[in-house]
């Protein structure tokens, strides 16, 4: 009986744990790509000063992400939003909108890969 | 590298707590169900060791449930007997009143050498020794010899025991009491210790003692 309680706690606690980081990685994912979606709207209609900002919320939301989403997704998945977002500031401050432009829509596109490929859905489960 | 050490030192703890939590049983005992996680255990345990770039979770969280999967099933198979048939099978006659049934071991895809060699380990050398022999769902075999074929027991030759024949229980290992043996037969550690005082030892002295259920004492002395 007392392996049976242990094993309930447990099995309680993988599903707590694992409903828990499936909601954050989509709270996180979604929120990190509103903000670079307004930053890419913003470079798009040479509001150079709010894609600033933007991107700098961005990377700061990036950051505190990436500390959870290290304990749940493979290393590598996170790794192309990561070196992506260092060439965002310098493209901005060269006032490339273009390139900006670009590396964000990538940045997107990889964000929604992380939560395509971590979402409970039967195209994951088969 | 520190990483690849460390992985491995929780994943070793979590594997013995795993085990732990699904029972004592040796491999050769094992049940289909529980052979196939053992295996699966061991293989997903290994993925995040050898790649330091998955986290930790995709091996814990698995194996943890594995686990709890196996103690549900065991714990459902066991109230529901049928479940349990169909999903551990059921043990098979391989021989009857000493004659071998050919179709189970063709059921069994089982050969005379693997008959055989299961038969020696038995220490049978010849099958027609054989009363009764069963393949449990282990995949071990089980037999029960022909009457002139057995072993001779007491019982057979009606013996009873000239002495206190009961199991002999560990009191005192390296220099230290069991207490849990001593409580088994209703004594305790005064009694033991009143009882090495009449002998003039202490429980320091002694390497090992082993005391049956009237309270017999037999002992080796440290550097005996």
């Amino acid at each position: 009986m007392k392996r049976l309680i242990t094993c309930i706690v447990i099995f309680l606690g993988i599903i707590g744990i694992c409903t828990w980081g499936t909601l954050s990685l989509r709270h996180h994912s979604h929120a990190l790509i509103q903000t670079l979606q307004a930053a890419h709207d913003a470079a798009a209609e040479d509001r150079m000063e709010d894609a600033l900002r933007l991107t700098e919320d961005f990377l700061a939301d990036w950051e505190d992400a990436e500390q959870l989403f290290i304990y749940i997704l493979r290393h590598e998945q996170m790794d192309e939003v990561t070196f992506s977002s260092a060439r965002l500031l310098p493209f901005l401050r060269q006032g490339d909108s273009a390139e900006f432009c670009a590396e964000v829509s990538e940045i997107i596109r990889a964000l929604e890969h992380l939560w395509e490929t971590e979402k409970p859905a039967p195209e994951n489960f088969f | 590298m520190a990483v690849v050490f460390i992985r491995t030192v929780l994943l070793y703890f979590l594997i013995v707590v795993a085990l732990r939590i699904m029972g004592r049983r040796q491999i050769g005992e094992l049940q289909p169900s529980e052979f196939v996680i053992t295996i699966l255990i061991s293989n997903i345990a290994a993925l995040p060791i050898e790649n330091p770039t998955t986290p930790l979770s995709s091996g814990v969280i698995p194996i943890l449930t594995l686990v709890c999967l196996e103690v549900f099933s065991s714990m459902v198979l066991l109230k529901w007997i049928g479940l349990r048939k169909w999903i551990t099978g059921s043990p098979k006659v391989l021989i009857k009143d000493g004659i071998l049934d050919q179709k189970m071991m063709k059921q069994l895809r089982f050969n005379m050498s693997d008959l055989a060699e299961e038969l020696r380990d038995k220490d049978v050398f010849d099958i027609n020794e054989v009363d009764f022999a069963v393949v449990e769902t282990t995949g071990k075999l089980s037999i029960y010899k022909k009457f002139p074929h057995r072993t001779v027991t007491a019982d057979m030759l009606s013996l009873s025991p000239a002495q206190d024949e009961s199991v002999r229980i560990t009191a005192i290992s390296d220099g230290h009491i069991h207490k849990e043996g001593l409580q088994l037969y209703g004594r305790d550690k005064q009694w033991l210790e009143e009882e090495l005082r009449k002998r003039e030892l202490a429980v320091g002295d002694i390497f090992l003692l082993t005391m049956n259920r009237s309270g017999e004492l037999s002992y080796i002395l440290k550097g005996q």
